[in-house]
């Protein structure tokens, strides 16, 4: 079972399309809003009514908005309930496609979705751009959970006895004895268990910084957008 | 710490597997009259920011392949 250990290569390959359906799903969804407008000229009949184009957009953005909130917080947060009680919620699968982070990071794609489909003024272009910018954050969100921690590991001393039979990084109850804490490294030292270890506690913390970092560009991103269709003089 | 071996072996082989596919797309790229969708720019910085990702989304999406060749 050890090439399904943490950090290792076969699981990081599984990891990668996991990861990538919040930016897949955010670029397609945000970028025809403005693109497809542009692209195929209905922006004249839809900015020239009586309700204002910056409150058309807003209203737009708002809508679109509300549904991936519900899709990534209520039915995501459904889905992995069940997973959340037998594993640790801090490795990178169950961490980036559950919990804030996956909402924030769906809604950073789809931010930049927006964001390109009124610069690049087409649809298919824009989706592209906005998922491969989108892979930036993505990127570092990644390290942070595993390689890069943020805060560091906690790190706890077992006294072994028996000569700690069956201590592995993997075991399914986990070394430190708390259900839910996730194992780095488990190295022996004399009599002793060093546990290089992330309390389950830490989960909330993590989710802050990377949904944080996610939110952030989600937020400026269409605000950008909003603002230079405000700006542009037709 | 001296990295072994096969280690050595494994990051020339990703390497050599890393600069053909982004040469090749990256050539293809440089020679083409016209691309579709994005400037020839933006496709040249899509495939060198993400591999293999960037490069087949070029070769699939962004490569115009009914059109003449420059040259």
């Amino acid at each position: 079972m050890d090439k399904f250990a943490h950090g290792s290569p076969i699981l990081a390959l599984i990891n990668v399309p996991l990861t990538a359906i919040p930016g897949m799903l955010g670029a397609v969804v945000g970028a025809p809003l403005l693109g497809r407008e542009l692209e195929r000229g209905t922006w004249r009949l839809a900015w020239s009514q009586t309700v204002p184009r910056t409150r058309w957009l807003v209203t737009k953005l708002s809508l679109v908005t509300g549904g991936l909130v519900v899709f990534g917080a209520a039915v995501m947060g459904w889905l992995n309930e069940p997973v959340d009680r037998v594993t640790s919620r801090l490795q990178l699968g169950p961490f980036t496609s559950g919990g804030p982070t996956f909402t924030a990071s769906l809604l950073c794609a789809f931010g930049l979705g927006v964001l390109a489909g009124l610069l690049l003024r087409n649809t298919i272009g824009a989706m592209v751009t906005a998922y491969v910018a989108w892979e930036i954050p993505a990127t570092v969100a990644i390290l942070m959970t595993d390689p890069i921690h943020i805060p560091g590991p906690a790190v706890m001393r077992i006294v072994c006895q028996a000569g700690c039979p069956g201590a592995s990084a993997s075991a399914v109850l986990p070394v430190t004895g708390h259900l839910g804490d996730y194992v780095l490294s488990v190295e022996r030292s004399g009599g002793e268990l060093v546990v290089t270890y992330l309390p389950a506690s830490r989960f909330w913390t993590e989710q802050l910084i990377q949904g944080g970092l996610f939110l952030a560009i989600a937020v400026i991103t269409p605000g950008e957008a909003i603002w230079l269709l405000h700006r542009r003089t037709s | 710490m001296t990295p072994a071996p096969d280690h050595v072996l494994v990051v020339i082989m990703a390497a050599v597997l890393v600069l053909g596919f982004d040469g090749f797309c990256l050539f293809n790229l440089a020679r083409a009259k016209e691309v579709r969708f994005l400037p020839k720019w933006l496709w040249a910085v899509i495939t060198l920011m993400s591999f293999p990702l960037g490069g087949i989304l070029y070769l699939t999406i962004g490569r115009n392949w009914g059109a003449d060749w420059g040259g």
